[in-house]
């Protein structure tokens, strides 16, 4: 998760252009996208949870 | 705290014109699903709807991320942006997933988008990684 942060920031953080990069991950129940983004101590505290609808 | 419920088509919208209250979205997206079989629809769809828009989207399963060669995956996945950028920094062994995907998206000023499949495969990482 590190590493994907790193990648991201790299882009995101540096840009002086119009590059950008989007990061979206599914997480399938019963394990919580909250794990990832709830968590200080965590690469993508912060982020944001939503629930996919098809 | 509630989540909100999406359709990959109103993700994609969000992402590519955020709103003033959608620049969170920026820091990255975890989508709740009920089944693999949704969730992968719903990657379909919004690899889909983000290709529409022009963006260049990779596609990852959180399976390859945690093999001992996850980096190497990932470098390849980032590769098939630019293969020309790609072979190019390939001689040089100083580079890392990061900055390999700045020098690509820089020089292509391109939007690019990461997806990646079944991310609770990663849960066991965040425990080594915390």
């Amino acid at each position: 998760m590190k590493a994907l942060k790193s990648v991201r920031d790299a882009v995101n953080l540096s840009s002086a252009g119009s590059e950008q990069l989007l990061l979206v991950a599914t997480c399938v129940w019963p394990s919580s996208a909250k794990s990832f983004v709830f968590d200080s101590a965590q690469a993508f505290y912060g982020a944001t949870v939503i629930v996919g609808r098809l | 705290m509630s989540q909100e419920l999406l359709t990959a088509k109103e993700l994609a919208r969000r992402l590519l014109h955020p709103t003033s209250l959608d620049y969170a979205l920026t820091s990255g997206v975890f989508v709740e699903s009920s089944s693999p079989q949704e969730a992968s629809l719903f990657m379909e769809d919004l690899a889909k709807d983000l290709k529409n828009c022009n963006v260049a989207v990779l596609r990852i399963h959180a399976k390859d991320l945690i093999l001992p060669d996850a980096q190497a995956h990932l470098m390849a996945k980032l590769r098939t942006l630019s293969s020309d950028e790609g072979a190019h920094l390939e001689s040089h062994s100083d580079v890392t997933p990061a900055n390999l995907a700045a020098r690509i998206l820089r020089r292509r000023n391109v939007i690019a988008a990461m997806l990646i499949d079944e991310a609770e495969a990663l849960l066991g990482k965040l425990a080594s990684e915390a």
